[in-house]
């Protein structure tokens, strides 16, 4: 039921209207303390059963979780000795689809917590999501074969953003191997070549804790990435009795370590040698920065010396977009840079890939000697965790000001905002003109009631997808702390898992995680395309019935943005949809919020509606905003590109 | 400073982009005497040419840009962001000062090529200044939205991700 004031004659539906339906749904069942069997928040003709989140679901979730221990009769079998591991390993969330049965139902049994799904690849991305915003491991699982390969797509996005996700995946048994007697049989560790950090066939049964041990250890050390294990049935449905028919049964404390490399002394007088003979230093400061908890020390140095930070990476906030030393937002003052300091940027650019000039000194940190000199040549490498070479540095750095650079910072920052109020300007006038809303004014406006209205800005976490519209939106975008702000598409680039990684956030926000902490319980908000949400409008129903306070507004220009691409005969077809499609009519059929808005001030109405009814009734929201695709072409400039430069704000390639 | 001095710095300067990553496959191509010529892949790849000429201590980045009439709205932008590369509003470090060095655009069968006049004081300036102001149109006004096209057909821009 969509809150519409304008629908082409339809009836619409009052807001009234609305919470006489959902006031007993499964959100505000949640919130009301009511049982979970009241009817969900969609239309509900006579005589036509109401969607709802059964018995069985709140039951099932409600139930106590087990200790898994060595001294029962039953010992323990391969899938439980591995979910001991991941519960003593802190594993965050699990996030998957039915299938590697006895491995997610003993992960959850164990108590970590555990979402269900609908489709593979979106509870990977929903992994990944997860794990960007709160810096902790999360695992997805899917079954062996069509579960399998269906992930591949998030596994290599988490894979380019460096996300600590452990990927698992039954595999039939190897007594069956070479057989082709079952069915979904196939190697799955050559499938993953090149998009994980380790990964094991894991065919040895008393290995089980030994590999959930090197799992870990990649995880948790030097720089993250995927790790894919897949279980034979032989080795998940082992048993064991004791600990002594394991090999390697040992705790965390002995299988790896949090020792941490620190920078030598000589390269961090080096260092600092550098940098105070540079004028205009920046630090660019990546992802490690983040996974690796540096941001204090990350403020202290900048302030102490007064150097410029620019955020890169899938993740920003470490640093901030409002401090008056951020370049996130200074596009035109990165040229100026002569010296830079990449701090846990761990997918180098190449050099012209990032707006520095060609003179600009570079120095390098990296928790791993391996990858210093890769694509950018260097002044100095330096291998170090990212906190521990940050805190050097800024016990080492005098204290300095650079009045000069600081005004140039804040004349390129207002140059930016100067340029943002321009594409708002026209996009407002094409709104007008075409009765639709231009990408320009919905990403204002989302901003305007994120961080300019009613509501701390620090409160919500944004998941930023789509791909045309994303150019417009992600420039209005903020993060004012550390996991606030997750560029999706990073690097790789997917179009789709958007409503994924916005379930990760949602789940990051419900257990208050990580950074996601001092939030618990405050809305992710969410931006995707019409061609996004087709892959993953489904996760709704996951969305609904965990109750996570989500709002997922959607860019729907009835076509796929790769539209400018169409320009030769008989080619356009292929990248148009129907118009007018109303995927907030899905979302309603989900069982989650739909509202539908065709002008700008019907969506600021929107977004407090949905806003309100994830924060205190915990249901979600999709709000189609329509567009049109006529704001990609000349007619309407600056058209399908509006000026984009990395690193900072609207960087999204590394 | 004699001749050959001049020469071995317009050596030594564009060798050192090199040696930073910005120029790859840099080469320096035999010519006649007093005239210096150096190819190099830069801006996703795509070969450049620059020569020099002893005697008029000229530094031309030939056939910089492709394919742009003359009179052409994007020639007329071109030539209006050059100009704006020694505004004074800009500081020093971003700025060209015409003082140092002299700014030519020239536009022959819509091909701009962008010729830098040294001065014997100052010829390392000029040289750095010649390479960062091409770059600045490489990196900002061909940066600018209506010019994604011209990037597909002229400069590798991947129409994958224009």
């Amino acid at each position: 039921m969509s809150e519409r004031t304008r629908d082409k004659g339809k009836p619409t539906v009052s807001r009234r209207d609305f919470l006489a339906k959902s006031a007993l749904g499964a959100g505000a069942a949640a919130a009301l303390g009511a049982t979970s069997t009241t009817a969900m928040a969609a239309d509900a003709a006579p005589n036509m059963p109401a969607i709802r989140v059964g018995d069985e679901f709140t039951k099932s979730l409600s139930e106590a979780p087990i200790s898994f221990e060595f001294g029962g009769d039953k010992g323990l079998s391969g899938a439980e000795v591995f979910a001991r591991a991941c519960k003593a390993e802190g594993l965050a969330a699990l996030f998957c689809c039915p299938g590697n049965y006895t491995v997610i139902n003993s992960i959850s049994a164990a108590g970590i917590p555990a979402y269900g799904g609908r489709i593979e690849d979106i509870m990977c991305a929903a992994a990944d999501g997860f794990s960007r915003i709160t810096g902790e491991v999360a695992a997805t699982s899917g079954t062996e074969g069509p579960g399998f390969t269906n992930m591949i797509m998030s596994i290599a996005s988490a894979d380019r953003a460096h996300s600590p996700v452990l990927v698992l995946a039954s595999n039939m048994a190897m007594s069956n191997e070479d057989r082709v007697g079952g069915i979904q049989q196939m190697y799955q560790q050559p499938t993953t070549e090149g998009i994980k950090k380790y990964g094991k066939r894991i065919t040895i049964p008393n290995r089980v804790h030994e590999y959930a041990a090197y799992a870990f250890r990649q995880l948790k050390s030097g720089v993250p990435g995927p790790v894919h294990l897949d279980f034979p049935s032989e080795v998940s449905g082992a048993r064991f009795k004791d600990a002594s028919e394991l090999k390697d049964f040992y705790d965390k404390s002995r299988y790896r370590t949090e020792c941490v490399a620190h920078p030598a002394p000589k390269d961090v007088a080096k260092a600092v040698e550098m940098i105070q003979k540079a004028e205009r230093p920046m630090i660019v400061a990546g992802q490690g920065v983040f996974f690796h908890k540096g941001w204090e020390a990350l403020q202290r140095l900048a302030e102490k010396n007064e150097i410029a930070v620019v955020e890169s990476g899938p993740v920003r906030g470490h640093f901030g977009d409002e401090h008056r030393l951020s370049a996130n937002l200074a596009a035109d003052a990165l040229g100026s840079a002569d010296l830079v300091i990449f701090v846990g940027q761990y997918l180098m650019p190449s050099v012209g890939e990032y707006r520095f000039n060609p003179d600009v000194k570079a120095i390098r940190v990296h928790p791993i000697a391996e990858d210093l000199g890769r694509n950018w040549p260097l002044d100095l490498g330096i291998v170090a965790d990212e906190k521990a070479a940050l805190e050097a540095f800024a016990d080492a750095v005098p204290k300095r000001t650079r009045a000069t650079w600081v005004s140039e910072l804040a004349a390129a920052r207002k140059k930016f905002e100067d340029q943002n109020d321009e594409y708002f300007a026209l996009g407002l006038k094409y709104s007008q003109q075409t009765g639709t809303v231009h990408p320009a004014v919905t990403g204002k406006l989302m901003a305007d009631f994120l961080y300019r209205g009613g509501i701390p800005k620090e409160q919500t976490t944004y998941v930023q997808g789509g791909w045309t519209g994303a150019g417009y939106t992600r420039r209005w975008m903020r993060a004012y702390r550390p996991g606030q702000f997750n560029n999706a598409p990073y690097q790789y680039y997917p179009i789709g898992p958007d409503v994924g990684h916005l379930l990760g956030a949602g789940a990051a926000m419900q257990l208050g995680i990580g950074p996601q902490k001092a939030y618990q319980g405050s809305p992710a908000f969410g931006f995707t395309g019409d061609a996004g949400i087709a892959y993953s409008v489904m996760e709704f129903d996951t969305i609904t019935k965990y109750k996570l306070p989500v709002i997922m507004t959607v860019h729907n220009n009835n076509a796929w943005g790769m539209i400018t691409a169409a320009n030769t005969v008989r080619s356009a077809h292929m990248y148009l949809f129907q118009e007018n499609l109303r995927y907030d009519k899905i979302a309603e059929a989900l069982g989650a919020r739909g509202e539908y808005v065709t002008t700008p001030d019907q969506y600021k109405a929107a977004l407090q509606r949905a806003y309100d009814a994830a924060a205190r009734e915990k249901v979600a929201t999709l709000i189609n905003v329509q567009s049109s695709r006529q704001f990609l072409t000349n007619t309407f400039p600056p058209g399908a590109q509006p000026r984009n430069v990395e690193p900072g704000v609207t960087a999204y390639s590394h | 400073m004699k001749r050959d001095d001049e020469i071995e710095i317009i050596r030594a300067s564009l060798a050192h982009y090199a040696t930073r990553g910005a120029f790859r496959s840099f080469s320096e191509v035999p010519g006649r005497p007093g005239k210096l010529e150096f190819r190099f892949l830069w801006f996703r790849d795509v070969t450049f040419r620059v020569t020099y000429e002893a005697a008029a201590r000229t530094l031309t980045f030939v056939d910089f840009l492709p394919a742009v009439p003359a009179r052409s709205p994007m020639d007329s932008e071109l030539r209006r962001f050059i100009r704006g590369r020694s505004a004074s509003s800009l500081p020093d470090h971003r700025r060209v000062d015409l003082k140092k060095v002299g700014l030519a655009v020239t536009n022959r069968r819509g091909a701009i090529s962008l010729l830098f006049s040294l001065k014997a004081a100052h010829i390392e300036y000029g040289v750095k200044k010649s390479v960062h102001l091409a770059y600045d149109v490489l990196m900002d006004f061909l940066n600018e939205s209506q010019y994604v096209e011209y990037n597909i057909n002229h400069f590798n821009l991947n129409p994958e991700m224009a």
